[in-house]
């Protein structure tokens, strides 16, 4: 059994099917990306995660079924996840939107907020200014932050470059590769951005309107012909 | 001059309680509960049922009247609002109906004339050569406990910070664990709380009867509007403002403009600063 298996999934928006019949099994330890277009159904799959689409087909994390668990419990099992526009408290200090992020891990306070303070030295330079005056690339540290704060065993990060700038990006791999190496943590992200998805990802899977097109390992992807000219451009 | 400031003060921390409760259920649910004032109503007459009919010492009728006060804001939630959620016109023409049901269950059960309540704190206090009653003496202090109890709270606490969440950035929130549905229901909860209590003192202050429910109400959609919805700070500011206002024109020019200059204020305000002079739409 894997850690993670999405089974079956499809997601609808009304009576609109954005996903169908999605399989995806993630490893213990793995990095894997998910990659697509804009509307692919990127966001929507880690959206279905934490229960906030409407689903059919189950979703299990070490074999216990997430799909009819309240967020709040699916948060409390171990998911933690970095959305896409970051949805930061704008009005909160950078700290006070981390400890927002320990509501259901109370008692490992002091060693996330350790942990996310080793991984983004910045933002504990700037853990009293309000979320909303940061740049985009803190911002997205915060969300970072904020997600490792609910002590998860499974990280979904939800393209964490988008918007950002090549430099910050460099960063925002190398945290994501050292939290897995030095913690485990398995990590789920979204990606257009290719090169970064394959920089960092053990695990590809190609989405193209709610449907996975291909999957594989990094190394058997970047080898596909067809793969690189739809995203490599070449 | 003293009287003044002293009056001014004191009636100021009042409205800054009326109107705290009004401003945390829009920051957090966004949602303007028209039936807020009908906490206040409620409270007051509880306190007197409890107190003044069935002679229980006054802490007894303060605390009856707040958790009363608590479950009403709770089952309002629960039975209308949530039910209603989304549709922001039909939950103020609800809650604003619902004011005027509770007001008429108010006439069946304790008649419609007013009712005079014995002073939380009897006596006088004289200061400066001004003369201030210990009731609203005691009604300033324990609004001004409550403000700064409730600052502290929402600034220092796990639910109180997932109050501002929720208020900020509801998707944000949840990713984070928080149930926005629980905090909507708690915020409902400390709000009916807050209104009953402000309830106490603005009758002792005042008077009961089944239609005390709307001068709070004006008041605390005064303080919100110029204060800024979402600023507790900001209540505070604009609770002195209107406070020293009122108690300048009532004793300087005449009574009877007891409320016209805070209403021209809101005007004012609406016209000049939309976001009031403190605001933003989230709790801060």
């Amino acid at each position: 059994m894997a850690f993670l298996e999405i089974d079956q999934l499809s997601a609808f928006y009304g009576k609109a099917r954005a996903l169908s019949e999605i399989n995806i099994d993630v490893e213990q330890g793995d990095i894997i990306a998910i990659i697509g277009a804009n509307g692919a159904g990127k966001s929507t799959l880690l959206d279905s995660i934490l229960n906030l689409t409407q689903t059919q087909g189950d979703i299990r994390l070490e074999e216990k079924s997430l799909t009819d668990l309240p967020r709040s419990k699916i948060v409390g099992c171990g998911v933690g996840y970095a959305t896409e526009r970051f949805n930061l408290f704008p009005y909160m200090s950078v700290q006070d939107n981390l400890l927002v992020g320990a509501f259901t891990a109370r008692d490992t306070i002091e060693q996330n907020l350790s942990l996310v303070y080793k991984l983004f030295p910045r933002l504990q330079e700037r853990k009293k200014q309000e979320s909303g005056t940061l740049s985009g690339g803190e911002r997205q540290m915060v969300s970072l932050g904020r997600a490792l704060m609910t002590s998860p065993r499974l990280l979904l990060v939800d393209e964490p470059t988008i918007g950002l700038a090549p430099r910050v990006c460099v960063d925002i791999a190398a945290a994501l590769r050292r939290l897995n190496e030095e913690t485990g943590l398995t990590i789920v992200i979204t990606e257009q951005n290719v090169n970064f998805a394959t920089r960092i990802a053990k695990y590809l899977y190609v989405l193209e309107t709610g449907k996975v097109q291909m999957s594989g390992t990094t190394d058997e992807l970047t080898s596909n012909n067809e793969l690189i000219e739809a995203y490599f451009g070449q | 001059m003293i009287q003044i400031l002293i009056q001014g003060l004191l009636l100021s921390g009042l409205y800054a309680l009326i109107a705290v409760g009004f401003t945390l259920i829009f920051s957090v649910g966004r949602v303007l509960n028209l039936a807020y004032a009908s906490y206040l109503m409620v409270g007051g007459y509880i306190y007197f049922y409890v107190v003044q009919t069935q002679g229980m010492p006054k802490i007894v009728g303060m605390v009856v009247a707040v958790l009363m006060g608590c479950l009403m804001g709770m089952l309002m939630y629960r039975a209308m609002v949530k039910p209603l959620k989304g549709d922001h016109v039909a939950v103020e023409i609800s809650t604003l109906i619902l004011a005027v049901v509770i007001q008429a269950g108010i006439v069946l059960l304790f008649n419609d004339s007013a009712k005079i309540l014995h002073p939380i704190l009897p006596g006088v206090w004289h200061v400066g050569g001004a003369t201030v009653t210990l009731n609203i003496l005691t009604a300033t202090v324990v609004s001004w406990l409550i403000l700064g109890g409730l600052y502290w709270f929402v600034r220092k606490t796990h639910t109180g910070r997932a109050m501002q969440a929720v208020s900020m950035d509801a998707k944000g929130a949840t990713v984070c664990g928080v149930d926005a549905d629980r905090i909507n229901l708690i915020t409902w909860g400390i709000s009916g709380g807050l209104g009953a209590l402000a309830g106490v003192f603005f009758a002792s202050y005042t008077q009961l009867s089944p239609n005390m429910w709307v001068t709070p109400l004006i008041i605390a959609v005064a303080v919100v509007i110029v204060g800024g919805i979402g600023s507790i700070v900001g209540t505070l500011i604009v609770a002195h403002i209107i406070g020293f206002m009122e108690i300048i024109s009532t004793t300087l020019i005449a009574a009877e403009l007891r409320g016209v200059f805070t209403m021209l204020l809101i005007i004012g305000v609406l016209i000049i600063s939309p976001k009031g002079l403190f605001g933003r739409e989230e709790l801060g």
